[in-house]
């Protein structure tokens, strides 16, 4: 195996430093602008337009898990995961950029800033309370992400990889809370660039190692034939559960709070159009490079996916740019983890205490609960990275997987079922929350169907059931009222 | 500031936006599963790199443009 700290530069070294002291000068620029209210702190006053929401949006999207978990895939499942993955999440996501965030940033009030306000909207507070409780679980993904993004840098240090997790976790913590999304509209567009460029040089470094990609095909294709075909050797079940695995980002609250503060409905159609043919070419280049691991450092890939991935990176790339992929493996990292304990702060603060307890909270003191709260979370989280040493891929499975699962149902007939009730999205919505803990960890996933279906099947038939049930008592309500 | 585009011409841009998607999916896949040699690693190689540094140059001229002045106008 590569020893990774034998070829870390000192140039390696100083692009990495840069990078940090840029990243902490931006939350300090940016403080006085996040700092004025909730809709400022959380949404950048609805202001952001095209090339900055490109920004943002690609470099919260776009994880570790597209990274590190991707290269993965490619290692262990070879191209098919192109297939049942990349391409579908590039189709499935289609309608939420040109259809459903132009819906809520153009139909939407004003004074719906997050998913459970967006619940609120679409139902009732008690909706938006169980979405707003039932939104914290999965926030236990940023500590994988915040994983994946410590043990790059305790392999090229060599430091404690606790250490590294608490130093990435703390510099997240001080710019999130500082700067708000007006910070993250800066530091995700240069993360984003970050990303691109270290991932175009990848590929361009892999091109120079097999010459083309046709060796590389080649010998991948000889150590496993399934790697080289389209299904990969998978059943019909499995690729369900990963095609329905790219429709995550419709139950994601990073994408609604970027739909919020798009400047307008065009805007995001544009940018996120935008976004979906970057992942597509991201994405790709992440699965032939851990394709290339695979033939490159076979009993690495055999033991450690991942670690095999970062031997490809460190000995394709020359020096410098091996600091520049570590820079946009931790610029995926923070990007996502900060966005989502923005999130979480505000799921806290506004949409659970000065919701439910503290309705008479100011502007200003709102902000600084969200502040605290993002720092209590930040702590938390670097804590519960001890859960997710195993891999990314797990942590996505559970997290993104009890997401899309629970929410997009509620979510979706929300937006476009017409004869939606306050109870069919309650129901829903608390009982599938239920099912996913039963038909995942008690039944064990029976007969092989993935969980995420099974309860999105389970949900849909609650709501329109309920819907059924209470359309006419609570349409009476409301001509009464 | 300077003039924004409009929704219609957004919508028009989102749409053609869509379309270079689905076919670069198409080329991607077929690529992929022809054991594209050179083609493949040129075209997501030079897409990937370029596409950091373009929208880097839009976002600065939106930032001349004041997408951020914005809000210190409101501030004062």
């Amino acid at each position: 195996m590569v020893n990774f700290a034998e070829i870390w530069s000192t140039l390696d070294w100083l692009i990495i430093v840069a990078y940090f002291i840029v990243i902490i000068a931006v939350g300090l620029v940016m403080r006085k602008r996040a700092s004025k209210n909730m809709k400022s702190f959380f949404v950048a006053s609805r202001r952001l337009t095209i090339p900055v929401l490109v920004g943002v949006g690609a470099a919260s999207w776009y994880d570790s898990w597209t990274i590190v978990g991707l290269a993965e895939c490619g290692t262990t499942m070879g191209i098919c995961i192109i297939f049942i993955y990349v391409i579908p999440t590039l189709i499935l996501r289609l309608p939420l950029a040109v259809w459903i965030g132009p819906l809520v940033r153009n139909k939407i009030p004003d004074w719906v800033i997050t998913m459970p306000d967006l619940m609120a909207y679409m139902y009732d507070r008690k909706t938006k309370l169980v979405m707003a409780i039932g939104m914290l679980p999965p926030f236990l993904y940023e500590a994988a992400l915040l994983t994946a993004g410590g043990q790059v840098i305790a392999y090229v240090t060599g430091m404690n990889m606790w250490v590294a997790f608490a130093i990435l976790g703390i510099v997240i913590i001080f710019y999130t809370s500082l700067s708000g999304l007006w910070g993250l509209a800066v530091t995700d567009m240069m993360q984003f660039v970050v990303m691109s460029v270290a991932a175009g040089v990848l590929c361009f470094g892999l091109y120079g190692h097999f010459h083309g990609f046709g060796s590389l095909f080649e010998q991948v294709g000889a150590v496993n034939p399934d790697f080289m075909t389209i299904t990969g050797g998978n059943g019909f079940i499995a690729i369900l559960g990963w095609v329905i695995s790219a429709l995550a980002m419709y139950a994601n609250s990073q994408s609604y709070q970027r739909f919020g503060s798009s400047r307008s409905g065009g805007d995001i159609k544009v940018s996120y159009t935008c976004i979906m043919i970057f992942g597509l070419f991201f994405s790709t280049v992440m699965v032939i490079a851990g394709m290339a691991a695979l033939i490159v450092y076979p009993e690495a890939a055999a033991a450690a996916p991942s670690e095999a991935f970062w031997g490809v990176v460190f000995t394709m790339l020359p020096i410098g740019l091996r600091g520049l992929f570590v820079a946009a493996l931790l610029s995926a990292v923070m990007s996502t983890v900060s966005a989502d304990y923005l999130i979480a702060g505000a799921v806290v603060m506004h949409d659970i205490v000065k919701s439910f307890f503290k309705p008479n909270l100011s502007d200003k003191a709102e902000v600084f609960g969200t502040r605290v709260v993002i720092c209590c979370i930040g702590v938390f989280i670097i804590i519960a990275t001890y859960f997710w040493q195993d891999g990314i891929s797990k942590a996505y499975y559970y997290c993104g997987g009890f997401q899309v699962a629970a929410f997009i149902v509620p979510l979706m007939f929300g937006l476009f079922y017409k004869k939606k009730t306050a109870a069919a999205g309650f129901w829903s919505l608390v009982l599938t929350i239920g099912a996913y803990a039963v038909w995942q960890f008690i039944l064990g996933i029976p007969w092989g169907i993935p969980t995420n279906l099974a309860c999105i099947i389970f949900s849909a038939i609650v709501y329109i059931v309920v819907a059924k049930l209470t359309y006419k008592g609570e349409e009476q309500q409301r001509t009464i009222a | 500031m300077k003039k924004d585009m409009s929704e219609e011409k957004k919508t028009k841009l989102a749409y053609t936006w869509a379309i270079i998607g689905l076919a670069s999916s198409i080329i991607v896949g077929a690529l992929t599963t022809a054991g594209s040699n050179q083609v493949l690693p040129i075209f997501l190689g030079a897409a990937t790199i370029l596409f950091g540094p373009i929208t880097a140059f839009l976002y600065i001229r939106e930032v001349k443009n004041g997408v951020f002045k914005v809000e210190e106008d409101e501030d004062e």
